[in-house]
């Protein structure tokens, strides 16, 4: 571990709930309010979710992060991404979030770095906190595109009898061959 | 510090939101979150005021000139039918204990889907026009002057409550939002403001029959594909009658079991059970429709769309009526026929012909549900289920707003899905029965324009399928509910992919086993059944 991501490891729990209050305020005040106290994830699995990822995220990047430690990091970031996805944000404001961390460790630990002289830490550190924002974008797109798949897929379902009937649409008998 | 430019202002992004009072926060009206309004035809033929072309994105809504005396007059009528309605308008405290409680609101964190807020903004003008505390506080009472864009926020929030009514289970004094909702709906529609995916049904619904304006004939096709495929699939030709007088019992679905999916294999169901049973049971064109989309829109029409299932039961001359998988028509049956259009005394209290049960439980409106005729069926040993017809299910079960906490469906439809299943878990307790979670689709909100807002809504339940899918391998969610099959698959496909919607009467299809039967090889899906031979599992 380097001095970067021992500062992360050390301070895990007030960063992640840092950060986890950070996304919270993209919310309306009274929610945001609501939403920090709370932690029944089935009344508030938008606050439980938040959480959850910025645990995911912050031990991931404590660890130094090999490539086998990605994969359930980026499923814990589509399970919040899902939801920001269709809560009326931004592509910009449902997947920046992840920049938010970045503000907690310029602001928390500028000090630390200073006199470690880690410079060059923070600059990769926050090279993969860009990274993971990239995957974020990616993953609001799929789910985007998820929205109107399902849009088209309840259209068909929804008539899929009346297209029969207006004679419309025609299976292939039993048995029936091309030639 | 540095000198770096913070990430948000990188980004561009104004994280923060205005600390503003809720009141003086304007609705956005975006697509995806608004229903279309009605259409001028649709209004003209159901006798509605201000027919028009209009847009909520638009600045001018077209209300009409004396619009504010309407509303007023209105509210008053309504404060003087409905004790009910002054009683919630007085009594809230503001406790606090609905806030968090409502599908939209913890899918958006949008406050004015608390259920408080929601009810606030009906109130706030009840304050503001009729009582004295305004006159004296103005604004400090919470209370405002009814203007324009109050309409406009209660069109965006009152149409954007399911009247699911899981809100009004943790109100201390038992404050029923769901009910603030109809009233507020026949308020808008007093002034021309409402959507067409209800009304249009309403029409339909009144002229032909159902709410797609299925004609009678067509209807009869659907049928006959649907006795078509059942032949395929079992090698047996089911009869089913039409308005056949002197029938024993009128049998009525929703519409949507006849020409949509996953419905379609919920009616093969209902086919094959009434073969098996050899039932003396006719349908009708006429009463073709379960549903009572009246009820979203004012109380007349839910009369008289309700009016017209007994009035086919006469003319037919039934002893009763069995209704099929549907959910708001058991709302309107259990809360309100009674006193719209009951007691229903031409006709017999249902008493199955196969077990003798008498179900004294609808002696008043006599009609029953088919989940409480199926499941005495079972408990009577008068069905031969093969459950290893529904191998590979993991089952759970959603419980629909309007039957459970509506009506207190519970544990019948959990006996019957276990009978007809290898495997059967449930959700988390917070996220079932009373304390169900909305599929997001009711009260007329699952029209294919309100689809985004309809997933925000549907992340509770989303979110407790998820659990039991990771944590179960759940992988079919079963409920009785028209609005629930057609809304739940796009549900799952985003909140849990892989999990699988059917309706309790496919799977019971799926597992009854007829005398000297034909061995069946597929199910009603006409997917091969696990271990038979050319089924997926073998190859
Ligand atoms: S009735 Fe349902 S949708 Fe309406 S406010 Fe209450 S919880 Fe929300
Ligand atoms: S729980 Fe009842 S009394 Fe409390 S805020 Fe909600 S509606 Fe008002």
């Amino acid at each position: 571990m380097n001095t970067v991501e021992t500062l992360l490891a050390a301070n895990r729990e007030s960063i992640v709930q840092r950060w986890q209050h950070l996304i919270l305020d993209t919310y309306p005040p009274e929610t945001a309010k609501l939403w920090k106290k709370s932690s029944d994830p089935y009344h508030n699995p938008v606050g439980a979710r938040i959480r959850e990822t910025a645990e995911a995220v912050v031990d991931y990047l404590a660890s130094g992060g090999d490539k086998a430690a990605l994969e359930p990091v980026l499923d814990r970031l589509d399970e919040l991404v899902r939801v920001r996805a269709v809560q009326n944000f931004a592509p910009s404001q449902a997947a920046g979030f992840l920049f938010l961390l970045k503000k907690i460790l310029r602001e928390g630990f500028w000090q630390d770095f200073s006199e470690a002289n880690a410079w060059d830490q923070l600059l990769a550190m926050e090279t993969r906190i860009d990274g993971l924002a990239l995957a974020s974008l990616d993953l609001y797109a799929k789910c985007r595109e998820k929205l109107h798949e399902i849009k088209y897929k309840d259209l068909e379902r929804s008539q899929v009898q009346l297209l029969k009937r207006a004679q419309l649409i025609v299976g292939i008998g039993e048995g029936e061959s091309a030639d | 510090m540095s000198k770096m430019a913070p990430p948000e202002e990188v980004m561009k992004v104004d994280y923060s939101t205005p600390a503003e009072s809720w009141m003086d926060v304007k609705p956005e009206f975006k697509l995806g979150n608004y229903s279309y309004p009605g259409k001028p035809d649709v209004l003209k033929y159901l006798g509605l005021p201000n027919p028009r072309e209009w847009n909520p994105v638009e600045e001018d809504w077209k209300l009409p000139p004396d619009w504010r005396e309407i509303v007023r007059d209105g509210f008053r009528e309504l404060l003087k039918k409905y004790r009910s309605l002054k009683v919630f308008m007085d009594v809230c405290v503001r406790c606090g204990a609905c806030a968090d409680k409502c599908h939209f609101y913890i899918g958006s964190g949008d406050p004015k889907n608390m259920p408080v807020l929601r009810a606030e903004l009906l109130r706030s003008i009840y304050r503001g026009e009729f009582t004295v505390a305004a006159k004296i506080l103005g604004k400090l009472s919470g209370s405002r002057k009814l203007e324009e864009d109050v309409i406009k926020e209660w069109f965006m929030y009152f149409y954007q409550c399911t009247q699911c009514r899981r809100c009004s289970l943790y109100c201390p004094y038992g404050i029923d939002t769901a009910e603030i909702t109809f009233l507020a709906r026949d308020l808008m529609n007093r002034i021309g403001v409402n959507i067409n995916w209800i009304l249009e049904p309403v029409a339909n619904c009144n002229r032909t029959g159902n709410h797609l304006g299925i004609q009678p004939h067509a209807f009869k096709d659907m049928m006959d594909f649907l006795v078509d495929d059942i032949e395929t699939i079992t090698g047996r030709r089911v009869e089913p009658t039409f308005h056949r007088k002197g029938a024993e019992i009128l049998f009525i679905t929703p519409s949507g079991d006849i020409f949509a999916e996953p419905g379609i294999y919920t009616f093969m169901g209902y086919l094959l059970l009434f073969d098996y049973l050899d039932l003396d049971v006719t349908w009708s064109t006429y009463a073709s429709e379960g549903g009572n989309f009246g009820s979203f829109t004012n109380d007349k029409w839910m009369k008289k769309l309700n009016a017209k299932m007994y009035h086919e039961a006469k003319r037919l001359g039934v002893k009763y009526i069995i209704g099929g998988e549907c959910g708001h028509m058991w709302r309107v049956l259990n809360q309100f026929m009674d006193t719209m259009n009951g007691p229903a005394d031409f006709l017999e209290v249902p008493k199955s012909p196969i077990t003798g049960t008498v179900f004294n439980n609808a002696k008043s409106t006599k009609m029953i549900h088919l989940v409480e005729f199926t499941a005495d069926l079972i408990k009577n040993g008068k069905l031969k289920l093969d459950k290893s017809r529904n191998a590979g299910i993991t089952a759970t079960w959603h419980d629909s707003c309007n039957t459970s906490r509506g009506m207190g469906f519970f544990d019948e439809p959990r006996y019957v899905l276990e009978n007809v299943v290898e495997k059967f878990v449930d959700m988390p307790a917070q996220t079932i029965r009373e304390q169900t979670f909305c599929c997001g689709g009711g009260a007329g909100l699952n029209n294919g324009e309100f689809t985004e807002m309809r997933l925000r809504g549907g992340l509770p339940r989303g979110n407790a399928l998820r659990y039991v899918q990771e944590k179960f391998g759940v992988n079919t969610m079963s409920c009785i509910c028209a609005i629930d099959r057609a809304t739940l698959p796009g549900l799952a496909d985003y909140w849990a992919p892989g999990v699988k919607v059917t309706g309790l009467h496919e799977l019971v299809g799926n597992a009854l086993v007829f005398e000297g039967e034909e061995e069946r090889t597929m199910n009603l899906r006409q997917e091969d059944l696990p271990g038979v031979e050319g089924s997926e599992e073998d190859e």
